[in-house]
């Protein structure tokens, strides 16, 4: 049984008790207003938690294949007073053949309109739709007794997604966002340092009405997606369902499979001048910072996850907590399964910031590659917690997301093993393998920056004490291999 | 100790003499090597040790709402006592380091709450709602205030407000009373009272202005008109009746699509949603259109659609599929820990946690007349206002989008 398992919501709210003691009157340390409070209470450090015995859902008693050969993972939880039904789907720009850019966008935004139109106007349900470079995912949560016109939906949505010219239009490749955010930068720098697929095609191309439909039929086909069903749905039922609303559905001719492209990688580009400034009006400036990244070798992925842990502290240690220069900087990798596609720094500041925030994300992504910064014990000991204890238990928390997780897992690497096997693998990384890890995938000399903010404003802005200057980007950005 | 001198100074600012360029250099030298021995984060750290996940968003620990400071972690079972231990010393012991640093992180913070894209503007139309209650006093602070965050103010808030006797735990998961408390006994159980919070966080809600408010804003944005009405605030009986008002609203299905759809308003998108912050709080009902032209007819088909509520004119089926959709709401709240421990702090800063309950069930009773009566109360002319958005307002307020706040 799961220790996070909320089991009926059991439910203390604990209005605080006090008791009117005093504290003993005592010297006011600097940076503290009161007294320091007396106690004999263990130092964390001292703190023995016993292993909560931790222990997923049983895949083996959770997968079905229906007669048809559709899989499904089917978790009941009878208290649960809602269920979830969702489909994971081989789709996405990799899965997009010569001639086909930009499809993958049409497919998903029509098979959501189609699985809202289903559902009917005004329904209780929460509906997700969302699309990775290889993977789409649509999931809609009921109350439990609407799970079957909820799993009917999606079915039909999947099997009837209404892909024809009509439907489909004229559509053209979206451009990236206009305007400031924080999505803007990432997306020009996606484009600066990718090509197509891992970059979006072209803006303006037009989608033609075939590929839409070559896409979708490769893509939504019984033995391709993989269904999650769970909550408070008897499996038994949701079993039956499922075989009769997929019986009959047969591949189309040929039975094309869909086929993802090789690594994103191959379609990286450096640019020969490392910055790129947007002007926007606003007294905010968006930033990412970034190079294209190999797919990453089975056997480093947890060294990976470890090091991308440890730098994203680091980045916050730096930038936010001693400098105070940003908010908030986030180092994030590729979401793809093979783990290629764009490594970057995203984060935002005032004008005086964007000088200082761009040299010290460089200096973090640097240092973890050499021998000074390694990980500190207590660094690998944070990040194993965090990517064991807290990401990985919590993607298994409870029979919805549970169900969830093993279907996404199941489209995006055929089983289970490698997300079973990953807390041992977490545990066993050491700080030599992330001083690798980070060797190998982050290349400083490559690193591309995109500002979004008002350039002259920014230009003309110096930090009184970290004073970088948007001239000396380009050079600090092209030495940051240089030891 | 360098960060411990009490005052700030815009560094930018300061005077300059060889001597003084000495002493500055040797401070910044003192600053780095703090820096060097300080540990960040501990809390935080010991929490992730332990598979703790901030509900928020890593890596930020904490979090502030309108009216409240949360710290939300999620942990396994097994691991609980260490939120206890953390979090009591925390309330009592904190020492606030890196002062200057966190000054400028927070007025990051109010910079992104003021920027042009929807920042600026939502600002000011809270702030035309009412001004009594604090959230409607610029919720996200004015640059002037950025000269008052000294250490002085900000230890005073650290004492006047983070003591035991103005916080609630709120705890979800498989875990009992007995269970916790214990824990809660060992750990909070013994920190002393503090004096009573300031009395003035209780604010009485204002009187209706009677008069409609209107704001046209002249910076660029997207066309939208919004209508809101004031309403009672978390805690007043009427108060859940809106909930399922703005369901009713809501939705490709709902009382906003009628006139917008049938009048060919040229309306893209639209909604409707009660807020649960503030006395009084607000419903707001929006939609936005393609082109500014045709804001005209969109502003008059929103204030249509309130009517068919003021004269009962809702039918039972309608109604029906709203209870549901809130019934879904609910159950989403209820089975997600983290969702329902966050919703029992915030009614218990809106009112206090036992209104979760009542106002829950209340929603799930609310009948026509019900609807009808809270309707002709409050949604009327003079509790309203009105506010549109212009892609190409005339005039245009076109200094206000590239100089800092502080600046103007």
């Amino acid at each position: 049984m799961s220790a996070r398992t909320i089991a009926a919501a059991a439910l203390v709210a604990l209005p605080l008790v006090t008791l009117s003691c005093t504290a003993d009157a005592g010297d006011v340390l600097p940076g503290h207003s009161r007294p320091v409070f007396e106690h004999d209470w263990p130092h964390p450090r001292e703190l023995e938690f016993e292993d909560g015995g931790f222990q997923p859902a049983d895949p083996a008693r959770s997968l079905v294949v229906t007669a048809g050969g559709t899989r499904a993972w089917i978790i009941e939880d009878h208290a649960d007073p809602l269920a979830l039904v969702m489909a994971a789907v081989p789709l996405g720009r990799q899965y997009e053949a010569d001639g086909e850019a930009g499809a993958a966008d049409v497919v998903v935004r029509l098979l959501g309109r189609r699985l809202s139109e289903l559902l009917g106007a005004g329904a209780a349900a929460g509906v997700q739709v969302s699309q990775e470079l290889d993977l789409t995912r649509l999931s809609v949560e009921v109350l439990a007794e609407d799970w079957l016109e909820a799993l009917t939906a999606l079915v039909r949505t999947l099997r009837e997604p209404g892909l024809t010219p009509s439907a489909v239009g004229t559509p053209r490749a979206a451009g990236p966002p206009a305007g400031g955010g924080a999505t803007r930068p990432v997306a020009e720098l996606t484009r600066l340092v990718g090509r197509y697929p891992l970059a979006p095609p072209d803006s303006g191309i037009p989608v033609r009405p075939e590929s839409v439909r070559n896409l979708g039929e490769r893509a939504l086909q019984p033995g391709t997606i993989v269904f999650g069903i769970a909550g408070g749905v008897a499996a038994a039922d949701a079993e039956a369902a499922l075989n009769e609303l997929t019986s009959a559905w047969t591949p189309p001719p040929g039975n094309m499979r869909a086929t993802a492209r090789p690594a994103t990688f191959a379609a990286a580009r450096t640019q020969a001048d490392p910055l790129h400034t947007i002007d926007e009006p606003g007294f905010m400036s968006w930033l990412a910072v970034g190079h294209a990244m190999a797919p990453i070798e089975r056997a480093d992925e947890a060294a990976v996850a470890v090091m991308a842990e440890i730098v994203n502290i680091r980045l916050n240690i730096e930038t936010r907590e001693i400098r105070g220069l940003t908010n908030r900087a986030l180092l994030v990798l590729p979401a793809a399964t093979d783990g290629a596609g764009l490594l970057h720094v995203r984060t935002s500041g005032r004008s005086e910031s964007v000088g200082p925030l761009i040299r010290h994300s460089v200096e973090v992504l640097s240092r973890i590659r050499t021998e000074d910064g390694a990980p500190t014990d207590e660094e690998l000991q944070q990040a194993k917690g965090g990517l064991t204890l807290g990401r990985w238990q919590d993607s298994l928390d409870g029979a919805r997301r549970t169900a969830a997780t093993y279907a996404l897992e199941t489209v995006r690497r055929g089983s289970l093993d490698h997300l079973m096997a990953w807390p041992a693998a977490v545990r066993a990384v050491t700080a030599e393998d992330v001083s690798a890890a980070a060797r190998r995938y982050i290349d400083p000399g490559s690193l591309t920056a995109v500002v979004v903010g008002q350039i002259d404003a920014v230009r003309a802005a110096r930090h009184p004490r970290w004073p970088v200057t948007l001239e000396e980007l380009p050079t600090l950005l092209r030495q940051a291999h240089r030891p | 100790m360098v960060r411990e001198r009490g005052i700030f100074f815009d560094e930018a600012e300061w005077p300059t003499s060889a001597k003084l360029d000495s002493l500055r250099r040797r401070l910044y030298e003192l600053e780095d090597e703090q820096s060097k021995n300080r540990i960040f984060w501990e809390e935080y750290n010991w929490y992730r040790r332990w598979g703790g996940l901030m509900r928020h968003t890593d890596p930020v620990p904490a979090n502030t709402g309108n009216e409240l400071l949360r710290i939300e972690v999620d942990l396994p079972k097994s691991n609980l006592e260490l939120f206890f231990r953390l979090e009591a010393d925390r309330m009592v012991n904190a020492v606030l380091r890196g002062f200057e640093a966190q000054r400028f992180t927070v007025y990051e913070q109010f910079l992104n709450l003021n920027r042009p894209e929807t920042g600026r503007f939502s600002e000011a139309f809270n702030g035309v709602m009412a001004v009594v209650h604090p959230i409607y006093l610029h919720p996200g602070g004015h640059a002037r205030d950025h000269a008052w965050w000294d250490r002085v103010s900000t230890l005073r808030i650290y004492d006047d407000y983070i003591v035991p006797n103005n916080a609630t735990l709120a705890l979800v998961g498989a875990i009992s009373v007995g269970e916790v408390g214990a824990l809660a006994a060992k750990y909070f159980g013994r920190l002393p009272r503090a004096p009573e919070p300031p009395a003035r966080m209780d604010v009485e809600a204002e009187p209706p202005p009677g008069g409609s408010v209107r704001l046209d804003w002249l910076e660029p944005l997207f066309p939208q008109v919004t209508v809101r009405y004031r309403i009672p605030g978390v805690g007043h009986p009427d108060r859940p009746a809106f909930d399922v008002i703005a369901q009713l609203l809501s939705g490709p299905d709902g009382l906003l699509a009628s006139p917008l759809t049938s009048r060919r308003t040229g309306a893209v998108s639209w909604g409707a949603n009660a807020s649960r912050t503030g006395s009084p709080a607000r419903l707001s009902l929006q939609a936005r259109a393609g082109r500014d032209e045709d804001l005209a007819g969109v502003e008059a088909a929103l204030l249509e659609a309130v009517e068919p509520l003021r004269r009962g004119g809702v039918d039972e089926a309608r109604l029906g599929r709203a209870r549901r959709r809130l019934r879904l709401d609910w159950e989403r709240v209820h089975s997600q820990r983290g969702n329902l421990a966050s919703t029992i702090g915030d009614f218990s800063v809106a009112d206090e946690w036992r209104t979760l309950r009542s106002f829950y069930e209340q929603r799930e009773a609310v009948t026509v007349e019900e609807i009808r009566r809270v309707a002709d109360r409050y949604l009327v002319p003079w509790n309203r206002a009105i506010a549109t958005t212009r892609r190409n307002p005339t005039p245009r307020a076109e200094a206000n989008l590239t100089r800092v706040p502080e600046d103007r």
